[in-house]
């Protein structure tokens, strides 16, 4: 495997005309694909229209919820008439509510996003996965915002369920390269005191920081009952190491100088390597955040429709 | 560190032990930078290994600065080691000191340890530019300079050693090197001298080589090994000179120089006479062959003993002159009081018929002549032993009667110089006379003395009637045996013990005290005595006419001569004479004698006189000095010529270090090359 540090190669749809909005990330074979899933959100949620998700409020579908004894102010179109006959005592019957899905993309700009040992970056992975997962969830009338986040938050984007707001949304994105250090915890953590509505929260993010401090984060998610799946996204090279020759390796993010013989540091590399991507999987296992190993030499549409089908199931 | 301030060109040579730290410094070079997302992870790692992996840096600094400070070591040796040679980059003057004893004719393998030591020599003569001298002393059975002083002819030299031959005899390496001392004394510049010898344990042993601390001293050993050997140390004859008629045993001592047992075969050659024994040697033991020969005409002859199947022949023959005699000579000397004595002994000694008495008196003692084959003494009372010691050291038996004013410390006194001073010791020994008569006893039946008595046909040696004695005991004699003892247990015939032929005679023959001499035993007696007293003796007597290798032979003529008509014959029967020369005194030298072998002294191509010419026993003992013997005489030691040359000249190393600086970089450039086609 070659190493090109510094190209900086964005994987584009092979056209004449350069490309704005979703279809710099997609192509319309992919958006075919990708149109016939859906992202389900494993809790309720809290949305702003009708739609196909669990509400946790009582609302007006055709499910019915539970009795409620009837008191003042109660709509008395809604008492069961069949249980007052057999009790002589007042209910009224309550529905479930069934809203959007209100999904919140949170994107990591890093610079250490930055790297990609093959054609790929990690940043223009994460991006094409935030346009497809965006793509689907516009596609189920549901919607999408996003948040694009390096040391600080730069690009907020408030949800909506149309096309042209993905589009418009996307179409910020492309504007921007990874960038600056990253402060994943407390962006995080800004992000769950905004977010106040029960979401969906999907972050993409190398998660290269302090891994007590994002696990916080994720659990600030969690206590506000949102739905977290965490996409960490990394390079192959930066699971197993696999260099030919020795480097003196910079850090993309501190501009840290280390030399060092690769070959002879592999294993303890991935020894390491392996128990931090352990301690993320076990702490979100122990929060219920779907959390997911994403390596950049895979196709973005054939991965998310490879989730999106695995947590269709599990949902069930 | 003297070495350094005393040579500022020495300098350069310690700023290379810097270089494997520039090199250290500057090998790591840095590797192409690489953007990684982050460090962390490899820094945990190094956080966790750098404990392990800096000390391997350090170690492997440290390698590398020991491995240049050892090239400097190197650079450095010979002025290190040889600090007595001073400048190296003066002027030299080497004397080599090549030994030429005849243990260097050993062969080891192909080449006999002189070739080697020649070559060696040769060898360090041609790391000597033109400026420098030398000398070469070849170190035979006599030190001798090729030059009379050092000199620049290094070809002449090489030359010289070329034509050198091991000699047969031994060295003397105190001799040899006090004159190379002595021809380095007063030369300008370095001053060296190079031995190349065997360093033969039994010659070099000992050796205090005082040598000025300016000369410094290089010892190149030839000697790989020990050399299994065994020689032919020893033939004599018993008695040394037997009389016509008589049976000589001729005693060859042969020794096993080995750690192994050998079994070898001794042949004797007497004229055309021929006879062998084999015997087996215990390692590191010695043999003693007994063989007997009948003299049946009173002419020399020549013994040759011979070793079969050794592999250094030089000590395996050996030769032995027998002179023997028509008729023996005894030197019979009255001292005071011992005038009947010695009148009675001549005339027996007369009447013996193959004996020949000869007079002399007290003074002849002091300037003897040694071609007497026993000596009596009548009268003497022990006075200045010394006199008579030399006879004893000779292998000359003496009869000695004491006088009556013998005093008693001087019975002993005769062989040890240890005189009581104490008491009655001082005093004469006690005179005893008596009316009764004392009879005599046979004390030691078995002894050869009373052989021919044994059959009654010569009658009883113990007969007669005896007034008067000198009253000693066994225990003022010396240590020794009675043969005739009074009935009272006082010794009348005493024979000392070991290697000292002293017979004490105190039976008094003047017949108005003794009726014995009167008897018709008592010439057969005195000439059973002559005779036995001379057996058992060879280990004293070294015969005249041997000779070491290098010895000049002498020869006193008995009778008129002309110097022009003697020739000396050499053993292989060159008809090239000896130059012979008078010397004064009538003595006649041929020589200097440096074959083995038995040489022969013609008059007109009569052979008048035979002389052998022996292997020096100590060189058959082949055993070196171990290296720190030969470093404890203070001189380095060197495996071979080119290695002195090396320590003297040092090493051209640039060269070699020039293709091996391109070897390292045509490999790295290799390796690089490799690698890249990897990736």
């Amino acid at each position: 495997m070659a190493e090109k540090p510094k190209e900086t190669k964005v994987e584009k749809p092979k056209s004449a005309v350069p490309q704005e909005g979703i279809a710099a990330f997609l192509n319309p074979e992919e958006m075919h694909k990708l149109s016939r899933i859906v992202l389900l959100s494993r809790y309720v949620v809290e949305g702003n229209l009708a739609g196909a998700h669990r509400s946790p409020l009582k609302g007006a579908s055709s499910e019915f919820a539970d009795h409620k004894a009837y008191g003042v102010g109660d709509d008395p179109k809604h008492i069961d008439w069949k249980v007052l006959s057999r009790t002589d005592r007042y209910f009224v019957k309550r529905y479930e509510d069934e809203t959007n899905l209100r999904v919140y993309i949170i994107l990591d700009r890093s610079n250490s996003m930055g790297y990609g040992s093959g054609d790929t970056r990690k940043y223009d992975f994460a991006c094409r996965l935030a346009a497809a997962l965006g793509y689907v969830v516009v596609k189920a009338r549901d919607s999408v915002g996003m948040f694009v986040y390096s040391d600080k938050i730069d690009i907020e984007v408030e949800p909506r369920n149309s096309f042209n707001h993905l589009h418009n949304m996307l179409k910020r994105l492309q504007k921007l390269e990874p960038a600056s250090t990253t402060n994943t915890a407390e962006t995080l953590h800004q992000i769950a005191a905004n977010v106040h509505k029960r979401a969906l929260i999907v972050v993409i993010s190398d998660l290269l920081d302090n891994e007590k401090e994002i696990n916080l984060a994720l659990a600030h998610f969690r206590k506000k009952l949102h739905d977290v799946i965490v996409f960490h996204v990394l390079d192959p090279l930066e699971i197993d190491f696999s260099f030919k020759k020795g480097f003196e390796f910079e850090d993309m993010e501190t501009g840290e100088l280390i030399t060092c013989d690769p070959r002879s540091l592999s294993k303890d590399y991935q020894k390491i390597f392996g128990e931090f991507l352990e301690q993320y999987r076990t702490t979100c296992e122990g929060m219920k955040v779907d959390y997911r190993l994403v390596r950049t030499d895979q196709t973005v549409e054939s991965y998310v429709r490879a989730y999106l089908e695995e947590r269709r199931r599990l949902s069930k | 560190m003297s070495l350094f301030l005393s040579n500022l060109v020495l300098w350069p040579l310690l700023a290379l032990i810097a270089v494997p730290v520039l090199i250290h410094l500057f090998a790591r070079a840095r590797p192409p930078v690489y953007e990684f997302s982050s460090v962390e992870f490899i820094r945990r790692i190094l956080k966790h290994t750098l404990r392990v992996r800096k000390p391997r840096d350090w170690l492997l600094l440290i390698l590398r600065t020991l491995a240049v400070a050892l090239l400097v070591f190197v650079f450095l040796r010979p002025m290190l080691f040889a600090h007595a040679v001073g400048n190296p980059f003066q002027k030299r003057n080497v004397v080599v000191v090549l030994d030429s004893s005849a243990s260097m004719g050993w062969a080891e393998g192909s080449q006999t340890r002189f070739a080697v030591a020649c070559a060696e020599a040769s060898e360090t003569l041609a790391g000597l530019s033109g400026r420098d001298a030398a000398n070469v002393i070849l170190a035979g059975m006599k030190a001798r300079p090729v030059f009379p002083s050092v000199g620049p002819n290094i070809a002449y030299l090489q030359g010289e050693i070329r034509r050198a031959q091991v000699t047969a005899g031994t060295v003397d390496p105190g001799t040899a090197l006090q004159l190379a001392v002595k021809l380095l004394q007063g030369r300008e510049g370095r001053k060296e001298i190079c031995v190349f010898s065997d360093f033969q344990a039994s010659n070099w042993r000992g050796v205090a080589a005082e040598i000025p601390p300016d000369i410094g001293l290089t010892c190149v050993s030839v000697a790989k090994s020990d050399a299994p050997n065994c020689a032919i140390t020893r033939l004599v004859a018993d008695p040394v000179r037997p009389l016509q008629g008589e049976d000589v045993t001729l005693v060859c001592e042969v020794v096993n120089y080995s750690e192994q047992t050998q079994r070898r075969t001794v042949v004797l050659g007497v004229e055309e006479n021929r006879s062998s024994q084999e015997t087996v040697l215990p390692p590191w033991g010695r043999a003693t062959l007994r063989f007997r020969h009948r003299v049946t005409v009173p002419a020399p002859f020549v013994a040759t003993v011979s070793l079969t199947d050794d592999a250094f022949p030089a000590d395996d023959r050996r030769w032995l002159v027998v002179e023997p005699r028509d008729m023996l000579r005894v030197g019979v000397v009255g001292f005071e009081g011992g005038d009947v004595t010695a009148a009675v002994w001549s005339r027996a000694v007369r009447a013996l018929g193959w004996a020949r008495a000869d007079m002399r008196d007290a003074a002849w003692l002091g300037n003897p002549s040694w071609d007497y084959d026993v000596v009596m003494l009548a009268g003497w009372n022990g006075d200045d032993p010394a006199r008579v010691r030399r006879f004893l050291g000779k292998g000359v038996p003496v009869i000695w009667c004491p006088g009556t004013n013998t005093p008693v410390a001087r019975l002993s006194g005769v062989l040890s110089n240890v005189v009581s001073s104490a008491g009655r010791k001082l005093e004469p020994v006690a005179w005893q006379r008596q009316a009764e008569a004392w009879k005599l006893n046979i004390a030691t039946p078995g002894h050869a003395l009373f052989r021919i008595f044994g059959g009654g046909e010569y009658g009883d040696p113990a007969r007669g009637v005896i007034h008067g004695r000198l009253f000693m005991k066994a225990a003022d004699l010396p240590t020794g045996s009675a043969l005739l003892a009074y009935s009272d247990g006082v010794p009348a015939l005493w024979a000392c013990e070991g290697d000292s032929p002293l017979y004490v005679w105190n039976i008094p023959i003047d017949k108005t005290l003794s009726s014995w001499a009167a008897q018709g035993e008592f010439v057969p007696f005195l000439g059973e005595l002559i005779l036995s007293s001379r057996c058992g003796m060879s280990g004293l007597a070294r015969p005249g006419n041997e000779y070491s290798p290098g010895q000049m032979l002498v020869w006193r003529p008995e009778f008129l001569v002309r110097v022009e008509d003697v020739r000396v014959r050499f053993p292989d029967g060159a008809a090239l004479p000896a130059k012979v020369a008078e010397t004064g005194g009538g003595l006649l030298m041929a020589g200097p004698a440096e074959q083995l072998g038995s040489y022969a002294w013609l008059i007109r191509d009569k052979v008048i006189k035979r002389d052998a010419v022996n292997f020096v026993p100590m060189e058959s003992d082949l055993r070196p000095l171990s290296t720190p013997e030969i470093k404890a005489m203070g001189a380095l030691v060197g495996a071979s010529g080119r290695a002195v040359r090396e320590w003297q000249d040092g090493i051209t190393l640039w060269p070699m270090l020039l293709a091996a600086g391109l070897l390292i970089l045509l490999c790295e450039g290799l390796v690089a090359a490799w690698k890249r086609g990897v990736r």
